[in-house]
Order: C-alpha cells, then structure tokens, then sequence
C-alpha cells in the first residue's frame, strides 16, 4: 500500500480535515481574550487538562478499537481461515458503532473522576443563589440544539435501516436483499437490526452517563464569594460543555459510520440477461442517495473528531474568560464568551 | 444571569431568616412578578437546610400572596405582588452601597437608619 493511496483514502481526509478544521477553530476562539491572573489561570489550566485527559481516553480507545478488529481479523484469518469464527466474528462487526459511544463513556468516567468539588464556603455561613440550577443551566443552546439533531438523525437512520434490512443465512437482520425477481436476488450485509440495536442501546447508555455527569457538574451550590463564584461558574460551564462535546462527537461518529454503511450497500445492482440476450440491472432504490449519503458520513464523522480534537489540542491559554463582574449586586455567574 | 443571594447569618431561626429575605427581594424588585425560585431540595441543600423548612416558607410565602406553585411546575414570584416604590428602592440601594464602601455592616447601616429615622 502506497503513502499516496493511503493519503487518499476517505479516512485519512476526513482526519486531516477534522485535524485542521480543530486548529481553526481554536485559531478564532483564541482572539480577543482577556488575560486572567495567577490563581484563575491555575484553577482554569487545571479544568482545562481534565478536559484533555478525557478526550484522550476516547480518542485512544477509538483507535484501540480501530485497530484492535484489524488484528483480531488477521489473526484468526490466519489460524481459521475465512470460516465461521473468523471475518464475521460479531464483536468485530459491532464494533466500529458501538465503540464511540463507549469511548465517550469511558471519557466521560475520566472527566467526572477528575474533576474535584470545590468547597463552596468552608466554615462561612450558607449561600444560596436564588436561580433555578438544572442540568442544562451551563450548557449554550446551540449545544442542546447540536445534540438533539445528531441523535434524531442517528435514530432516523437506525430505523430506516432496520426496516429495509434482511435475516441473512444466520438468521441475524444484518443483510439487505435486492431483488430481481423472487428467485433471482443480490444479498449484502447491511445496517440492519443486528447492527442498530446495539447501536442505539450504547447511545442511550451514553446519554445516561452524559446527564448524570452535566447533573453532578450543576448540582454543588455556589460559593457566598463573587469571584469565587464567578470562577466556579466559568469551570462548570467549560466542564459542561466538555461532556456536550465528547458525548455529540461520539454520536456523530456512529452517525457517520451508520451512513457510510448505507452509502456503500446503495451502490448494489442486480444484472440479468432478458430476452434477446439484453442486459438489464437492477439498482437498489436509494442507489440516487450513494454520494450525499458517502458525503454525509464523512462530514459527520468529520465534526465529530474535530470536537474530540478540539478539546484535546486546546491549550490552556485559550480558556474561556472568567466572568465580567457586576458592579452592584456581585452574583453574576455567567461568563463571557 | 443575576440573582439574589440569600445568605443566613443565624440571626434567628433559619426559616425567619430565610421567609425575611425573600420578602425583602420581593418587595425591593430584586425577584421580579414571574420570575422562578429553585426547587425546595436545591435551596434547603445550598443552605444546609432540611427540605421541610424550606417548604414551610414557601408556604408561608404563598398564603400571603407573595409566591404561587405549579404542581410540578416550580415556584414563581406572583404577578400582582405589592412592591415597594421605586424611588425608595433606588435610594435603599444607594445606602447600601455608600455604606459599604465605607465597610459597614448590614447591621451597623441599620441601626444608622434606626437612629435617624424620624419619631412619629
């Protein structure tokens, strides 16, 4: 295999793409910032390598199970040839769709472990806010919004593909048959149930894990001390929107892949000799979809790694302020952007 | 986001302090008609509190016409809540801040205003 084939290889262009789309971005969000004293530095670097660690430990288990199926398939190609046991080994297959949601997971225990509470007043009388803390309080709404797409377009997907999918020989939905007449018929491995439902069930896992980390990041009350609690604010809005990203860029990576998936059956045609010896073929009725549906996964998948990316490439310099303080009351706890 | 901060002293029981402050946020305009108040566990937690205090004052709170609950919906500031008058607010504000700059307490400032207050 040639650098050149390989640098042209869809994967490669997508991680390029994500690679330098990630230092872009954090091009433009490093203009403009303030810079912040000692200890606010200290306290925001700190949150910041916790951010880090997480994106990290998925993009390392990413490649684990990137590489990881890659080895197994050799390995047991090479002792069990291409029976049943080798290639079409199910933990292999599932693998690629289930594994960044797992990743994220993984990423998400990090960041939730790493992360410490910070005490709000010590022996200092009790405060308390009077606004309503939920587990979305630190998170900007375009990150909601970013989140609820990725997972209906995910979910959309998973359904129309199970509908459209076949039992195979095995007897698992994980094949799509595409007719020419009862008899004569192509079969292809396919997105089906197979692959969807444990797809969606490690999506559903990730979200679990995503609320409970963005409820335990908002639930510790506030500090009585204006700075204080302005600097906790900033910390717990970045932490927030750290589990916004991992867990979105794993979503739109399973997206991705569920469509490249798609995209690759969609090419399938039957051919068969009619009468007079014409040539006639069968193409499968979403073949029109094959490009926007290729093109779609890589982008997904694209965003996807930038926002892991992202995080992982932020320097600490580049951290949002710390919040602009009010000249009158001293409670606000927002931050600037 | 600007909010008030209640902040218990234990200079009384702790639903006194408490049931006294957020009139005071209510009355002064600093808790606007409409606006939303945490959840009973979220301010019983933030204040050390046992949830059934803080429920007790809510309660109080809305008898008296100043708070009204949503089963399931949370707790708001009423709309037709009587407030104090504007000027009077401003000027209470203006106090507050001249005599924190000059490091006063709460307590110091009120028995300031106390002293001067004019005998009916």
């Amino acid at each position: 295999m040639s650098i050149r084939f390989l640098f042209f290889q869809p994967g490669t262009i997508v991680f390029i793409g994500a690679a330098l789309l990630s230092v872009v971005l954090l091009f433009l969000s490093s203009r403009g910032r303030a810079s912040e004293d000692a200890e606010t530095r200290t306290v925001l670097n700190a949150a910041s390598r916790n951010l880090r660690a997480a994106a990290a430990v998925m993009l390392f288990l990413l490649l684990v199970a990137a590489v990881g199926p890659i080895v197994f398939s050799t390995e047991a190609l090479r002792n069990e040839g291409l029976g049943d046991g080798g290639l079409g080994d199910g933990g292999i297959r599932l693998a690629p769709y289930i594994a960044p949601s797992i990743a994220a997971i993984a990423g998400l225990i990090v960041l939730a472990a790493r992360s410490h509470r910070r005490s709000p007043d010590g022996d200092r009388a009790p405060v308390a806010l009077l606004s309503v803390r939920r587990w979305w309080s630190f998170l900007s709404p375009p990150w909601l919004v970013l989140a609820a797409v990725s997972v209906g377009l995910l979910v959309a997907t998973i359904l129309l593909a199970g509908l459209a999918s076949t039992p195979g020989t095995s007897g698992l939905y994980d094949n799509y048959d595409l007719h020419w007449t009862d008899d004569v018929f192509a079969s292809i491995p396919f997105f089906g149930w197979y692959y969807g439902l444990p797809t969606l069930f490690s999506v559903a896992a990730l979200l679990l894990v995503a609320l409970v980390t963005l409820h335990r990041i908002a639930r510790p009350p506030f500090s009585g001390d204006l700075a204080a609690r302005a600097l906790d604010a900033t910390i717990r809005r970045l932490a927030s929107r750290g589990v916004a990203a991992l867990s979105v860029s794993a979503i739109l990576t399973t997206l991705g892949r569920a469509l490249a998936f798609v995209s690759a059956v969609a090419t399938l045609e039957v051919t068969n000799v009619v009468e007079g010896g014409h040539l006639v073929t069968v193409v499968a009725p979403f073949a029109a979809l094959t490009l926007p549906l290729a093109l779609a996964g890589h982008l997904a998948q694209g965003i996807g790694l930038t926002l892991t990316l992202t995080l992982l490439l932020r320097p600490a310099t580049l951290l949002p302020r710390p919040v602009q303080r009010s000249s009158r009351a001293g409670n606000t706890v927002g931050s600037a952007r | 986001m600007t909010s008030p901060i209640i902040r218990l002293r234990g200079g009384g029981s702790p639903a006194d302090e408490l049931s006294q402050q957020l009139r005071g946020f209510v009355s002064s305009g600093r808790l606007m008609p409409g606006e939303r108040l945490p959840t009973v566990r979220q301010l019983a937690r933030d204040l050390n509190l046992a949830p059934g205090t803080v429920a007790k004052v809510y309660r109080i709170l809305e008898q008296d016409g100043l708070l009204r609950t949503r089963t399931r919906g949370g707790t708001f500031v009423c709309d037709n809540v009587p407030s104090l008058p504007g000027e009077v607010v401003q000027a209470a504000r203006a106090f507050a801040d001249v005599a924190l700059a000059h490091g006063m307490s709460i307590d110091s400032s009120t028995t300031a205003l106390r002293t001067l207050w004019p005998e009916p």
